[in-house]
């Protein structure tokens, strides 16, 4: 009997550490670093375990995102890397990798939607980032929004074609 | 004499049998494993079944349909002769000298890397740049590609320079160089060099145009072609996307071919207009 109680005070405990985990996690703020307006808040949840998602079990969506903010490809990194622009530059390419964890952890989360649609919008808004990944942003923002944030006019002409034009979303 | 040249003709046709679906041939310049990846992507393409084209796309291309007959054939017409990043076609050059009246950045497209290091060679038509060279010189221009000697007299002289780039720049992050999606990618870039290989006059080449805004402000990295080496390129990798697809492609596979197919298409200038593809020869 004594085994049992000891064994209830046990996992007890271990649930009051995971808790007082999330809630520091809660506290924490997104980390600076050009990520405009408008900015996540910091009460996001933790992203439950997942199996089906890149993303990281113990990471929240706020900070998922935002590291998939701040490494998407600027025109002026491109324009001091010396880097060939005959063919798709590589650091646009590599963008795929950031761009993939958010639709993922989005598509596995979908309660995430709100913030999800933050990260479109500031992507797709920002002209210091390479035209190519803001129209694949703008087209995942038109997803998630139903179509009206291509008609609200928000975006260049240029850039909502540019967005239409593109193949349908992977697995959305 | 005469017999040498008979067993350089013979070899140079039983290199075109085998090897690769498109015939075509690589100088000794070329790594085995750059090769080996090429061969491997001309036997994706003579093998992968797309969706049928739409006229307007068919005419883009200049290709009666997206069979792997036809395209394997516009390869075959356009990229005949690789040559390697080591290859110097300075060293090459045969009863004329270069001037240095035409700029290669229509075809290659870096920027002034001076003093950063040197920009990494993904893919250029070399032997376009050399018809542009003997037809503004008025110079006749051969080529030592070892067993043959070219004489660069059509823009459809089909001689393109790869380098490492190829295959580490033009690739997406963390995902296999041999995996169908950058093998993909590596397709579109054949394809884009391809149309460098064709057009006539003030178009011969089908030279890219300097970016007036944008990403690019300042390269020639734009065109205003609608039928250009952007265009052709963007509009086969909608397809190849479309076959990955179903073909189970990862999802960061596919965001790869969606971020180069978005690059391409914001290439082309407002107001492109289509231009005769007939290639031009001296």
């Amino acid at each position: 009997m004594s085994h049992r109680i000891a064994l209830i005070f046990v996992a007890a405990m271990a649930l009051a550490a995971a808790l007082f985990t999330n809630a520091t996690r809660y506290s924490t703020e997104p980390s600076s670093g050009g990520y405009d307006s408008p900015r996540f808040q910091p009460s996001v949840p933790t992203l439950p375990s997942q199996r089906h998602s890149s993303a990281p079990a113990d990471t929240n969506f706020a900070e998922l995102a935002q590291k998939a903010f701040d490494s998407l490809p600027r025109i002026e990194t491109l324009r001091t890397s010396g880097e060939s622009v005959h063919h798709a530059p590589k650091i646009l390419l590599d963008s795929s990798e950031a761009l993939t964890q958010v639709s993922m952890a989005l598509r596995d989360h979908p309660e995430f939607a709100d913030q999800g649609i933050e990260f479109y919008r500031a992507c797709a808004h920002n002209d210091s980032l390479m035209t190519a990944v803001r129209a694949v942003c703008l087209q995942r923002l038109a997803f998630w929004t139903k179509g009206s944030e291509l008609e609200n006019g928000a975006h260049s002409q240029e850039l909502r074609d540019l967005a239409q034009g593109l193949p349908p979303l992977p697995r959305h | 004499m005469k017999k040498l040249s008979l067993y350089s003709v013979c070899f140079w046709l039983l290199a075109a049998c085998g090897g690769n679906p498109a015939g075509i041939q690589f100088d000794a310049s070329v790594p085995g494993n750059q090769k080996s990846l090429i061969e491997g992507d001309l036997k994706l393409i003579a093998s992968t079944r797309l969706s049928a084209g739409t006229p307007e796309d068919l005419k883009i291309l200049n290709v009666t349909d997206l069979s792997e007959a036809s395209l394997i054939g516009y390869l075959r017409e356009r990229v005949r002769y690789v040559v390697g990043e080591s290859f110097s076609y300075k060293q090459k050059i045969q009863t004329a000298q270069l001037s240095s009246t035409f700029d290669s950045e229509v075809f290659s497209s870096t920027r002034d890397a001076n003093p950063l290091p040197q920009t990494q060679i993904v893919m250029w038509n070399l032997g376009s740049y050399l018809f542009l060279q003997a037809k503004s010189n008025n110079e006749r221009i051969t080529l030592d590609l070892g067993l043959l000697n070219i004489w660069i007299r059509s823009v459809r002289v089909a001689i393109v320079q790869i380098g490492e780039g190829l295959f580490s720049a033009n690739a997406i992050k963390g995902i296999a160089l041999d995996s169908k999606a950058n093998r993909f990618l590596r397709i579109g870039t054949y394809f884009h060099e391809g149309r460098h290989s064709d057009g006539n006059g003030s178009n011969a080449a089908f030279p890219h145009a300097k970016c007036p805004s944008g990403d690019y402000k300042d390269d020639f990295a734009c065109e205003n072609n609608s039928n250009g080496p952007y265009a052709v390129q963007a509009t086969l990798l909608k397809y190849l996307y479309a076959a990955c697809q179903t073909q189970g492609c990862s999802e960061q596979e596919l965001t790869g071919l969606t971020l180069s197919i978005a690059d391409y298409r914001s290439r082309l200038l407002p107001g492109a207009t289509f231009s005769d593809p007939r290639p031009e020869q001296l």
